[in-house]
């Protein structure tokens, strides 16, 4: 069974505070998992990181610790930091997602990968597999459904 | 001249000015293959000035046989028979055409054997090459087979560098066929529609009447200069009519200036009025393959556009959805300036969203040959000024540099579309050059044309210049839209009767050019 996080209150240098509407999970009591979960976002949209980080950002043990720009950022912030997770796009300029995932997996065994695509082509998601990724989502994919991807590798 | 005694002319002399000065050619030749006489007529029918300079160049007679076992065939039937009537055979002209010639003559004897022998010679190329033609064109339904066995007809007669069969439709044209002849010529691209305003087949098309253009160099018309560096030097575009109406043309190029005098101009006529008809039946069979393969293409087209679609809108709505979640679950709680950030996400993705769809849009009619120009003289001076201060004001982290050097010359062409190529390459330019670096855009005036430069500062792979111009997948691009932008400009600088080139990677860095016709043209 997934853990679910309640969106609490964060700091002012993060993004926003307490949820109050509906579809918020509650938290179940004594859920002492505040391991942090470092992670970097790997995007060639600036838009697109910078909603992510929002999102991933509005969870208390979530903290993103890079941006990369495409795949060759990618590795060099991953081999820097060892996060826990990265959030990879598959199409970026000079090394995409897919190039970069055994160099990362090289650089920093422990990292998970999680692939976000823009793309349909069903071909990418067994090929992101195939060469080591650990979870795949699509662009599209709403906030809840995110964290839930991510928590599902960063617990 | 010598004279009977009252002055008059002798009867010799008579016969004399009677064969020298005849509209039929006349001859004598040896059985050896010397020639014994011809007269000014027979010389003019090879393309000598004079029976003088024919004697000059041939000493024997079979040289001018296209096919020297004939003569012996001729030699044959004057021996058997005394005499030959209508004996025909290709003979060569002196520039390298070649025409059909009727024999009629008889045998001349000395000491009881066949020495010589004399009479008329004609040219019936017309005729021959009615029927060649009339029957090599029919041959084949498929234009490119049809106009390839025509074409071999022609050359003979008419030694050409380019041959191309165009059909007209409505206001635009669009070249069929297009052949090289011998040697030089390249081939002129096919399929694109062009519009017939200002251009020397919308002078044909209007009057119905073949029409000459004897230098290229001289760019009176918007290809002419297309044409010269192709190796076509001088051309004639031929019609052809149904009834009153100019449904397609045969446009004829030779590799020397003023290469159509009158001769080669009716010969030329009589072969296109006798393909008319087929050239009909061709073109419909045409039409008809190709509305088979416009739905294959648009078939495949829609396909590549919806990806394509797809592909650009994934991010931008991936944002718009995300920026709207996150605004609609987390309101209140937000602080007015991130609400203000993520709003802003929004607004970008949406006007990047309306600018890949309206270049999408806009390659798709390129492609299609639909885009619509609206060709008139103007002002291209104004046009530069416009786009430039537009991405000068737009673009602050690159200086832009405007470089006329002095009043330029009215231009010929559709401005709008003008001032899109300058944006596509200004936006190359951009992207490929440092920021803080200085962009320059100059327009030289040349003698037929005016050359845009657009020069930025930095790097290119320039190993496959020429891939640069085409069109790449857009799937397999890094991002949407890119790759794209120097093949519509290609497209849309070609169909206003320019041409655009990749010209040159120095230490001051990239430049890419291309020419704009001149306007202010006399109306066709």
């Amino acid at each position: 069974m997934l853990k679910r996080k309640r969106w609490g209150k964060l700091d002012p240098a993060s993004s926003f505070g307490v949820d109050r509407r509906g579809g918020a999970t509650k938290l179940s009591k004594g859920d002492d998992e505040d391991s942090s979960c470092r992670i970097i976002i790997a995007d060639d949209a600036d838009d697109v990181r910078y909603l992510l980080r929002l999102v991933v950002e509005s969870h208390e043990a979530y903290k993103v610790v890079g941006e990369a720009r495409n795949g060759r950022e990618a590795v060099d912030l991953v081999a820097t930091h060892h996060p826990e997770l990265i959030l990879l796009d598959v199409s970026m300029p000079v090394m995409d997602g897919l190039e970069a995932i055994p160099v990362i997996r090289e650089a920093s065994p422990e990292t998970k990968i999680l692939m976000i695509s823009g793309l349909d082509a069903s071909y990418v998601a067994t090929a992101a597999r195939e060469l080591g990724a650990n979870g795949y989502v699509e662009k599209g994919i709403g906030r809840n459904e995110l964290i839930e991807a991510i928590s599902a590798l960063c617990p | 001249m010598r004279r009977e005694k009252n002055g008059a002319p002798t009867a010799t002399d008579r016969y004399q000015r009677l064969i020298e000065e005849s509209g039929i050619g006349l001859f004598q030749t040896k059985v050896d293959g010397s020639i014994g006489w011809l007269n000014a007529a027979a010389a003019r029918v090879l393309g000598y000035e004079s029976p003088q300079q024919f004697l000059e160049s041939i000493h024997d007679i079979r040289q001018i046989y296209v096919d020297p076992s004939r003569r012996d065939d001729l030699l044959e039937l004057l021996e058997r028979d005394g005499a030959v009537t209508n004996f025909e055979y290709e003979a060569k002209r002196r520039d390298g055409g070649s025409r059909w010639i009727s024999i009629t003559a008889r045998a001349l004897y000395e000491e009881g054997r066949l020495e010589a022998f004399e009479g008329t010679f004609l040219d019936v190329t017309d005729k021959k090459l009615l029927e060649s033609a009339a029957q090599s064109i029919s041959s084949h339904l498929e234009p490119a087979a049809a106009v390839a066995h025509f074409a071999e007809v022609l050359q003979r007669a008419v030694p050409f560098a380019q041959l191309s069969l165009v059909v007209i439709e409505g206001d635009r044209y669009r070249r069929v066929v297009s052949l090289s002849g011998q040697g030089s010529a390249d081939a002129l691209p096919t399929g694109q529609w062009v519009a017939l305003k200002g251009n020397s087949v919308e002078m044909v098309v209007r009057s119905g009447q073949p029409a000459v253009v004897d230098d290229t160099s001289e760019a009176r018309w918007p290809f002419d200069l297309v044409l010269y560096e192709a190796g076509v030097r001088s051309y004639a575009i031929f019609p052809l009519l149904d009834r009153d109406r100019v449904f397609a043309t045969f446009n004829l190029g030779r590799a020397e200036k003023g290469g159509f005098d009158r001769e080669v101009l009716s010969l030329v006529e009589i072969l296109v009025s006798a393909a008319t008809q087929a050239v009909k039946n061709i073109l419909l069979f045409e039409q008809q393959r190709q509305a088979v393969d416009h739905l294959e293409d648009l078939n495949r087209m829609k396909h590549e556009f919806l990806a394509g679609i797809a592909h650009d809108l994934r991010n931008p709505v991936a944002v718009i959805g995300g920026a709207a979640q996150i605004l609609e679950e987390a309101w209140e709680a937000m602080p007015d300036e991130r609400k203000i950030e993520v709003v802003q996400t929004i607004r970008r993705s949406v006007s990047g969203l309306q600018t890949s769809l309206q270049r999408d849009l806009d390659l798709t009619l390129l492609e299609q040959g639909e885009l619509h120009y609206d060709i008139h003289s103007f002002d291209l001076q104004a046009v530069l000024r416009e786009i430039v201060d537009s991405w000068a004001s737009s673009v602050t982290t690159r200086t832009f540099e405007l470089n006329v050097a002095s009043r330029l010359p009215v231009a010929f062409g559709d401005p709008h579309r003008q001032g899109q190529i300058l944006h596509n390459l200004l936006s190359n330019a951009v992207k490929f050059s440092a920021n803080d670096s200085t962009i320059k855009i100059q327009a030289v005036p040349e003698p037929n044309e005016i050359i845009v430069s657009v020069l930025n500062e930095g790097d290119i792979d320039s190993r496959n210049h020429e891939r640069l111009f085409q069109r790449m997948s857009r799937l397999s691009a890094d991002k949407p839209g890119t790759g794209l932008g120097l093949y519509i400009c290609r497209l849309m600088v070609e169909a206003q009767g320019g041409r655009i080139w990749f010209d040159g990677r120095t230490a001051e860095g990239v430049r890419f050019s291309y020419s704009v016709p001149l306007g202010d043209r006399g109306t066709a």
